[in-house]
């Protein structure tokens, strides 16, 4: 999952990043509000994380431009001030969820994954793939009832899976949502990643669930074996 | 103990209106009783007086010095010996009894004018009293007056068939007027009137009471009315608490009196509600500026706990929090300090200062900062020592020549000078740059609490926006001001004038 994080104080948007990505996030910064709102516009991220007090644009205008320009992005937003005209004016301007400072980075983090949950319209945090079950919120995974350990950008990768099972996800999306600008990668990398998660998820199953749609992406999906028409080649 | 004047207006109001109703209306009666008794004796007097005339026309003086007395029948019944009734008597001009009424006769004596009175008064006089006779009370008119005097031949006398006749005085002496008068003294009790004046006298108690009592009960209403207005307008300001400054008390209906009262409690309300907006605001501004770094530095520390880390990682986390912790301390002292200043708990204790030296001194403090950004500080001092508190002094100083430090870009130049100005020997100290100025608009705001210009928050100084109002206050206890003088794109002076 994306995340972008416009936030003024600089150790605590690098607390933030380094938080978030050990959590598997693909996490971009910004330090104003007019950087901020070039990252919002550049690319979709599914949750932006917002302080309310920034230097040149200020957070709740920042958030009305955000709406205003049809980002669809989830917002959680962060303030100092306690006042509850500021929350509301906050939700009221198109916030999804409100945090005061000082915050436990744990609750930021489970909020945050609830607002990604929500963009792709999932309530239960457990989904279900056959016998595939993903625990997005204690990031467990499990095949058959055995637990399958996966490295955080294999289980970002299958949770984005996931959370679109039965579409197709294209290499853009998956660029996209699970890679910030930090990363220097190439889109080969997608395959590389996409190729070490069926390892471990389908392994030698009779079942497999991550499929490849050739020009098209990837996707995981059921589908008896016998309707599959030939499966990739490895490269 | 029972309070004479209520505490309250209404009562008060009502107690005045009905005390005035009250003195009014019993002057009034008094004065309508007092004048209809001194008429109602009058006309008593007035017809006793008739009744004494009625006399001499009865009662001839003959020649020889003696009195013709003829009294009617029926004049004569009315002095009947019953106790109660009237009498007279007839007097010469001596006092000696001419005639007396039958009634009388049991009774030697009444009252009776001094002899003077008989010898000096003139014909037509009265003196009128009230006796107490018979056990009642009786006014006596005493009427001096000329009776018929007989002119040559005597007067049929057979006329007066069944009248009586009472002849007194038989000698006679030379016809003198003198010698002819009469005294007639007539007596009537005096119940019908004091009964009468009784009368009068309860109808207008009466009266008078009963107009006192609705006035009591009027004035109540009147001031009711009167003061609906002050009423109303205490409890809309009653209403009004420090949640609802807000609100305005409404001018309409009021009667012009109030307005002013309202307007001014309009205007003080709007102040209040401006002192509370701002108080608000400063203590929303420095929870902001205390909760941002307390929640990186919670947040760092989180999250470096998540996991082992490398002691390169701890080191880097260690550092980061440090520097947190030691701005949320210059923060703190920031608040402190200025709330002394605020609380006057910050005395100015002057003593003699060598400014040369603290100047250089604070300058050093920040000349490795100035030459990173290639700044020149030029100094011009023309004053040794100062008598100024250095407790107060310093921050400003500081305060000031870091500010001109921070927002200089590359290239420009700061100069420092103090001198004495001439006409009131103060102490002036002047940080002026050539940095990039100030807009006017904003001049004012740089010593608002929490205030960070548009520049500040773009260079990401870690300010929190309190350096100049704490310089303000600074000079402020020390008896001095800041005067500031900027140009946009030209630089920015900042005087410190100390007298």
């Amino acid at each position: 999952m994306r995340l972008l994080v416009i936030e003024d104080n600089k150790m605590l948007a690098q607390s933030l990043r380094r938080g978030f990505q050990e959590e598997g996030f693909a996490v971009d910064v910004a330090t104003d509000g007019e950087e901020g709102l070039w990252y919002a516009k550049s690319n979709p991220c599914d949750v932006i994380v917002l302080d309310l007090t920034l230097p040149k644009i200020d957070g709740l205008e920042l958030l009305r431009q955000i709406r205003k320009r049809g980002i669809a992005s989830h917002v959680i937003c962060l303030t100092a001030r306690g006042a509850t005209e500021d929350k509301v004016r906050a939700l009221n301007l198109g916030a999804d969820d409100y945090l005061a400072k000082p915050f436990a980075f744990e609750e930021l983090l489970a909020r945050v994954r609830s607002l990604c949950r929500r963009a792709y319209q999932r309530k239960d945090p457990v989904i279900r793939v056959a016998d595939l079950e993903i625990n997005t919120a204690s990031r467990t995974v499990r095949r058959g009832g055995t637990v399958i350990q996966l490295s955080t950008r294999e289980y970002a990768l299958l949770e984005f899976l996931a959370f679109h099972a039965g579409e197709v996800v294209t290499r853009t999306m998956i660029w996209d949502h699970l890679y910030d600008f930090a990363d220097e990668t190439t889109s080969n990398v997608v395959d590389v990643y996409v190729c070490l998660l069926r390892k471990k998820i389908d392994g030698r199953s009779r079942r497999p669930l991550i499929h490849t749609r050739r020009g098209e992406g990837y996707i995981l999906e059921d589908v008896p074996v016998a309707q599959h028409v030939g499966r990739e080649r490895k490269r | 103990m029972i309070r004479l004047v209520p505490r309250s207006i209404r009562a008060k109001l009502a107690l005045y209106v009905l005390l005035l109703l009250a003195v009014l209306v019993i002057g009034l009666l008094t004065s309508v009783y007092l004048l209809a008794r001194r008429s109602i004796w009058e006309s008593f007097r007035d017809s006793l007086v008739a009744e004494a005339r009625s006399f001499t026309s009865m009662m001839e003086y003959e020649r020889g010095g003696s009195f013709d007395i003829e009294i009617p029948d029926s004049l004569l019944s009315r002095f009947d010996p019953v106790p109660g009734r009237e009498y007279y008597r007839v007097f010469d001009y001596l006092g000696r009894r001419l005639a007396l009424s039958p009634s009388l006769e049991s009774n030697s004596e009444l009252w009776r004018p001094s002899p003077d009175w008989f010898r000096t008064a003139r014909p037509g006089d009265t003196v009128f009293r009230r006796i107490r006779l018979a056990g009642e009370e009786k006014g006596v008119l005493t009427l001096k007056c000329l009776p018929r005097i007989e002119a040559g031949e005597e007067k049929d006398e057979q006329d007066e068939g069944r009248g009586s006749q009472a002849r007194e005085g038989k000698t006679a002496n030379p016809a003198d007027l003198k010698k002819a008068a009469i005294v007639v003294q007539v007596t009537r009790p005096t119940t019908p009137v004091r009964h009468l004046l009784g009368q009068l006298g309860t109808i207008l108690l009466v009266g008078g009471f009963l107009t006192l009592a609705a006035a009591t009960l009027g004035s109540r209403a009147v001031a009711r009315v009167g003061l609906h207005p002050i009423w109303r307008l205490a409890s809309s300001v009653q209403k009004i608490n420090e949640d609802t400054l807000g609100t305005r008390v409404p001018h309409a209906g009021l009667p012009e009196e109030l307005i002013p009262l309202a307007a001014k409690t309009n205007e003080m309300l709007s102040g209040l509600e401006k002192a509370f907006q701002r108080e608000k605001r400063l203590t929303s501004d420095a929870a902001h500026e205390i909760r941002t770094p307390l929640s990186a530095l919670i947040t760092a520390l989180e999250v470096s706990l998540r996991k082992d880390r490398s002691p390169q990682e701890y080191k880097e986390t260690m550092s980061e929090c440090l520097s947190s912790a030691r701005s949320l301390k210059r923060l703190t002292d920031s608040l402190l300090f200025l709330a002394a200043l605020d609380a006057g708990k910050v005395r100015a204790q002057p003593r003699p200062v060598n400014l040369r030296k603290l100047l250089d001194e604070t300058i050093d403090i920040y000349a490795q900062r100035a030459k990173e950004k290639s700044l020149p500080i030029s100094t011009n001092v023309s004053i040794e020592e100062a008598t100024v508190e250095p407790g107060l002094l310093s921050p400003v100083l500081n305060n000031l020549i870091s500010n001109a430090i921070e927002y200089c870009r590359p290239g420009d130049s700061v100069s420092i000078s103090a001198w004495r100005r001439d006409p009131d020997k103060a102490v002036c100290i002047e940080i002026a740059d050539t940095g990039p100025g100030i807009p006017k608009s904003d001049i004012k705001k740089l010593f608002y609490r929490f205030y960070r210009g548009p520049r500040v928050t773009e260079t990401g100084a870690p300010h929190a926006g309190l350096g100049l109002a704490i310089a303000a206050k600074a000079a402020e206890a020390m008896g001095g001001r800041i005067e500031v003088e900027s140009e946009l794109g030209k630089g920015s002076t900042f005087r410190l004038i100390l007298p």
